[in-house]
């Protein structure tokens, strides 16, 4: 399980600093992404200002490959590597 | 190699978060990309997926500039999960203010490519309800319609027939509902349906066959029986509210559907009958409906109410009934296969077979008159092959007589009595029988199964053990009932099927012909399709050779002929124990012109 959010007390594996452009309206700890057999979901948790897939809000997503993930205004793009390389 | 400052782990040249910590390794510029580990230590071959910030000016084109604030009732995305992780959506169908509908596959079943069964678990190794094996197949899910909405109203009437858990197959059945919160403070409701595919109505060119339109009309009419048995009226019957899928029609929209609290009278219900046929009538618009189909239409919507159907489930007995004599084709040729066999165990052959048959061909119309016997003899000193002998000679003689000759001459105006005629046969073998076993002081006897056949109507008797069929690619069922002991035991729940095989008592029958002066004669009918076949046999045949043998190798062999030569094979094979006899009769349409 992947944390993700704005707070930088170690309950967060990724933290949206001051560096990310939209920062503020990321949540203290806005959402996880997790492994579900095969897929990676992500789930929302309660965040002020959602967690949006394509630009869709949404609750709990799985992930597909090239789409973009976006907490609150600060958007990712998610890949997926099948050699287990780490980019 | 660079250090992680938190944790000290090794991390590569490059990196800019740590992966066994996540903190970030070196302020990271806002429009390089950076990389995160969502998992830090992957197993070999696993997926690793990373997620790569976007810069704020080079977002993906689909991602609208402004997300916030976010309306609070939009489509959910394609991959969003609902009903803990169970239904995961493929793809947005529609959407409006109060309703969205999406396309969702449900992760907790599998679906059968086979039967197209959804009621396996993705473990399961086998289709539950075809066999089918799933090994080393990955589960693809069944998919449904989902629909979405926050006002509880707007699906309340299908919502209750799920509630009601009301299923038919001639309906875009409603499957379940529930309630989820994907994000936001206000739940929505949802509903599982099948997904609403196939033609509407409303596209087709008219008119349409009348073929067709009885198919359609009679599986919506079972539908309609079945929502009012239920005390639910549809309401809506319209073109736009029918799909075809392949050649199945499906009665979808329930939202004007009602259920009073109290059983309601039938003419509460009339209204949807009245629509369905006038729905039908106005498929056949433009040509003239043959007798059958014109007199449903004249009562479905006669001026008096009280004339009209009582019952959805009347309509649908009637349209039923037409779409048979429709089906039952007009211009016919019987094709027929015969043999008869001693057997490996016996000497002689006791069985006799008959086979006679008038068919003329005028104006290349067709209508032959066939008459096809099998008789299984009984009786000691060579005196069954006597009686099968005698009993199908006065079956001959008396159909000559009273039928075919006049039928030549045409003597015969009217249409006669042929399930009399061929009771009145009957009993003149039987009474030939018994008058010579009195007389010889002999237990002679035979069975006797006859089928006297007119075009496509197939009257049918049966005395003893010998049997009659009715077979096509989809069914083997037996026309008669044996008059035989074990018959008896299987019918009161005695013994089974597979046990009355090798009973020791198989032998015993209690009726035959020539016992005794009178016989009871059963007669059946049978309106015959195209591609039926009729299959008479004795039990030398039906005793060795299971049902579904006869049926694969009947409807497999290319001529009648053929079968009957291979079925008197595999009964030899299984022992020959008993004198084999069979006739095989194929029903063939012919053209008008081909003749």
């Amino acid at each position: 399980m992947t944390y993700i959010g704005r707070a930088d007390d170690g309950s967060n594996d990724v933290v949206i600093d001051e560096h990310f452009v939209g920062w503020s309206t990321v949540s203290r700890t806005h959402a996880l992404i997790e492994r579900d057999g095969e897929l990676f979901v992500v789930v929302d948790l309660d965040s002020e200002n959602g967690v949006y897939v394509n630009g869709q809000r949404t609750g709990e997503n799985v992930l597909y490959d090239g789409c973009t993930v976006s907490f609150g205004q600060v958007h990712f793009l998610f890949q997926m590597n099948q050699e287990g390389d780490v980019r | 190699m660079i250090i992680c400052p938190s944790c000290k782990a090794q991390n590569r040249d490059g990196a800019r978060f740590c992966l066994t910590c996540g903190k970030a390794l070196a302020p990271p510029s806002p429009t390089a990309p950076v990389a995160q580990a969502l998992e830090t230590k992957p197993l070999p071959r696993e997926p690793i997926a990373v997620l790569e910030p976007l810069p704020a000016g080079q977002r993906a084109s689909d991602v609208p500039t402004k997300l916030l604030p976010s309306p609070e009732f939009a489509p959910l995305p394609p991959g969003a999960l609902l009903e803990k992780r169970r239904y995961e959506i493929v793809s947005v169908i529609n959407k409006s203010a109060k309703l969205n509908a999406y396309q969702v596959r449900d992760r907790h079943y599998r679906h059968c490519p086979k039967c197209g069964s959804a009621a396996s678990k993705p473990d399961q190794e086998f289709c539950g309800d075809c066999g089918l094996s799933f090994a080393g197949q990955p589960a693809e899910h069944p998919n449904y319609l989902l629909r979405e909405t926050l006002d509880r109203e707007i699906l309340a009437q299908e919502a209750l027939i799920a509630e009601l858990g009301l299923q038919h197959e001639g309906m875009v059945n409603i499957h379940r509902t529930f309630e989820d919160r994907p994000y936001g403070p206000r739940p929505r409701l949802y509903l599982v349906s099948d997904l609403d595919e196939g033609t509407g109505l409303t596209a087709l060119p008219r008119p349409q066959p009348e073929e067709k339109v009885l198919t359609w009309g009679k599986q919506l009419a079972q539908a309609l029986a079945y929502l009012h048995s239920h005390n639910v009226r549809h309401r809506n019957i319209r073109p736009e509210n029918i799909r075809l899928v392949d050649s199945r029609a499906r009665l979808t929209n329930f939202n004007l559907a009602e259920k009073p609290p109290r059983a309601a009278p039938k003419e509460w219900f009339a209204e949807d009958v009245e629509a369905l046929a006038r729905l039908l009538q106005a498929l056949l618009a433009g040509q003239t409906p043959s007798p059958t189909v014109a007199a449903i239409f004249d009562k479905a919507l006669a001026p008096n109410k009280k004339d009209r159907y009582a019952t959805a489930e009347a309509l649908a007995a009637d349209l039923t009934k037409a779409l048979e004599v429709l089906q039952r084709p007009a211009n016919v040729t019987f094709i027929i296969g015969r043999r008869s066999d001693t057997g490996r165990q016996r000497e002689l052959n006791e069985d006799s077979l008959l086979t006679l048959e008038i068919e003329r061909v005028q104006q290349s119309k067709s209508k032959p008159v066939g008459l096809y016997v099998v008789a299984d003899g009984m009786g000691g000193h060579s005196a069954g092959e006597v009686a099968s002998a005698m009993a199908i000679d006065a079956l001959a003689r008396t159909v000559l007589a009273k039928l075919m000759l006049p039928t030549l001459e045409k003597a015969a105006q009217a249409e006669p009595d042929y399930g009399a005629l061929l009771k009145e046969a009957c009993s003149e073998a039987n009474r030939a029988v018994h008058e010579r076993a009195r007389k010889a002081r002999s237990d002679m006897g035979t069975t006797l199964v006859a089928a006297l056949v007119v075009g496509s109507e197939a009257y049918i008797t049966n005395i003893g053990d010998s049997r009659a069929y009715r077979v096509n690619q989809r069914e083997i069922r037996p026309i008669t009932t044996d008059h035989s002991l074990v018959e008896r035991l299987v019918a009161t729940g005695q013994i089974t099927r597979e046990e009355a095989r090798t009973h020791p008592q198989r032998n015993v029958i209690y009726r035959t012909v020539g016992d005794k002066p009178q016989v009871e004669v059963d007669i059946f009918h049978e309106g015959l399709k195209r591609d039926d076949w009729l299959v008479l046999c004795s039990d030398g045949l039906h005793g060795l050779v299971e049902d579904a043998h006869i049926q694969q190798i009947v409807t497999t062999c290319l001529h009648p002929q053929e079968a009957c030569d291979e079925l008197v094979r595999l009964a030899n094979e299984a022992g020959g124990d008993d004198n084999i006899t069979v006739i095989a009769l194929k029903l063939k349409e012919v053209g008008s012109t081909g003749g």
